[in-house]
């Protein structure tokens, strides 16, 4: 009996192996540094996602450096990956590194962020910033009951993102003419600048009763400075999602964020890479947005890690 | 030899009458040369709304034959339901009346916007007349839902005068819905009270 349960295990392990020699190979994950838990989960639902669809993957961070990237990519071709998933560093220094890969026949799928050329990776998954912003504005100025002072805290403006997210929270905010902007400045995406530009805004404009942040470090910062102040009257919002914010808003100290959902993109662009590697099946179209859900207390519970889940 | 000769100096001529010329590009008018327009969002939904609203028309389905639970992010529906209330805020500028669709009986609220600020981007996202590879980024196609939302005031609620007298009243819809929760928001393409 022993012995039986010997053998069997032995032939288990051999089918593992022959399993593992099976593997439709390596797909490499590409992304900024995962000491922010937003590049963290890409790795980790990337890594997952393609296990489960029976590559082997490994994960790598190029902390948004074109050149470190670029060493990455080129390790992805001597390793002969399969296929490349990446949150690039830079729209214009990451072209080079994606027509590396091109170039040696590796098909590359952008996520997170787009590059400024098309053609070249088979997908560019990213979330929809501008119906994000604009969707939790909307929760935003009903909160505000559509009037009263407020201020904005801008993300780094050398990025387009900080743009488009404010342009279209202005979209929205900017109809009614009872909300009034007293100070829009910039906290460079920062947490202790959002802390410390939000203290000096409540000094010199006491009579605010809002704060739209670009990003939801900046909200935790600016809501943090709000709580510290007394002045949880101050209804504030930011954008990605993150379980900080969302712990926030579940206290009442945000109103609401917009959640990127980037685990559904990561996922999304292995599933496109596996259906391009077994028959090469391409997406419809290269650039792909995915919606941004508004968060509120009504529903922060169904959101953890970037993932939301209905319950 | 003869033929090289008039060949140069034909060149020669060519060369300076050419840079005797010089285009004046006005400011405004770079687009009639470079063939890229600036952007209105306005005009460009002005000319697709009558297929838009066409197409939204033929798709639409009867709300009572959907699973509510899967409407996400839109689906064109159709309906006829009551009038429950009439909702005005921010000065008028956030209208909406919340309705009972004839033969539903599920837990779900019903809310049909009626602007003249719409939120949201459904009549963008179900019709298939324009997609977002069509525009030059995120901002333009968000600025697209936006003006394809105006053309809903303009062409479809404004003309009605709706206000607090619709109370009670059946209403025949069309439009887009989502659902966030339990809550129903229609954009309509087409309405009539009876």
């Amino acid at each position: 009996m022993k012995k039986l349960s010997v053998i069997a295990v032995a032939f288990a392990m051999i089918l593992s192996f022959a399993f593992s020699a099976f593997a439709a190979g390596t797909i490499y994950i590409i992304t900024p540094s995962a000491s922010n838990p937003f590049f963290a989960t890409e790795q980790r639902v990337g890594v997952a996602k393609a296990q489960e669809l029976g590559y082997e993957a490994k994960a790598f961070s190029h902390d948004d450096d074109a050149a470190k990237q670029l060493e990455l990519f080129e390790a992805a071709i001597s390793d002969k990956a399969v296929a490349i998933i990446c949150d690039n560093a830079g729209a214009d220094a990451s072209i080079e590194a994606v027509r590396k890969a091109v170039d040696a026949k590796i098909p590359v799928f952008l996520i997170d962020r787009e590059i400024n050329e098309s053609g070249l990776a088979i997908a560019q998954i990213v979330a929809d910033n501008a119906q994000g912003a604009a969707a939790i504005a909307e929760k935003w100025v009903e909160a505000m009951d559509y009037q009263g002072k407020y201020a904005e805290l801008l993300g780094l403006e050398s990025d387009t993102n900080c743009w488009v997210r404010s342009q279209n929270y202005h979209s929205v905010i900017d109809e009614y003419p009872d909300l009034e902007m007293v100070a829009q400045q910039s906290a460079n995406w920062s947490q202790t600048e959002g802390y410390s530009k939000t203290e000096a805004i409540l000094q010199a404009h006491p009579e605010i009763t809002g704060i739209i942040c670009g990003n939801d470090t900046m909200a935790c910062g600016a809501a943090q400075a709000c709580v510290d102040a007394k002045r949880t009257d101050i209804k504030i919002i930011g954008l990605d999602g993150s379980d900080d914010a969302a712990a926030y808003v579940a206290k009442g100290q945000m109103v609401g964020t917009a959640l990127q959902q980037i685990a559904r993109i990561t996922e999304i662009s292995i599933e496109q890479a596996d259906a391009y590697l077994k028959d090469g099946t391409k997406p419809a179209s290269e650039k792909q947005l995915v919606p941004c859900i508004a968060i509120t207390k009504d529903n922060v519970a169904n959101l953890s890690q970037f993932v939301y889940t209905e319950k | 030899m003869k033929a090289k000769i008039i060949g140069v100096l034909i060149l020669v001529a060519i060369v300076a009458f050419v840079s005797n010329q010089v285009l004046v590009i006005e400011k405004g008018t770079e687009g009639q040369y470079t063939g890229v327009v600036a952007f209105d969002a306005n005009a460009s939904s002005g000319s697709d709304w009558q297929h838009i609203a066409a197409e939204i028309s033929g798709n639409a389905v009867d709300i009572n034959t959907l699973d509510l639970a899967e409407l996400g992010a839109g689906k064109s529906v159709k309906f006829k339901a009551t009038v429950e209330e009439f909702t005005s805020k921010a000065n008028g500028k956030r209208n909406s009346i919340t309705i009972k669709p004839e033969n539903y009986s599920g837990n779900y609220k019903f809310t049909v916007q009626l602007g003249s600020i719409y939120s949201g981007t459904a009549i963008r996202d179900v019709q298939t007349v324009k997609k977002f590879g069509d525009f030059t980024n995120q901002t333009e196609w968000s600025q697209y839902a936006k003006a394809l939302n105006n053309q809903v005031h303009e062409n479809v609620v404004a003309p009605l005068g709706i206000n607090s007298e619709v109370k009670g009243k059946n209403v025949n819809i069309t439009g887009a819905a989502t659902a966030t929760g339990s809550e129903v928001l229609i954009t309509p393409v087409e309405m009539s009270f009876e």
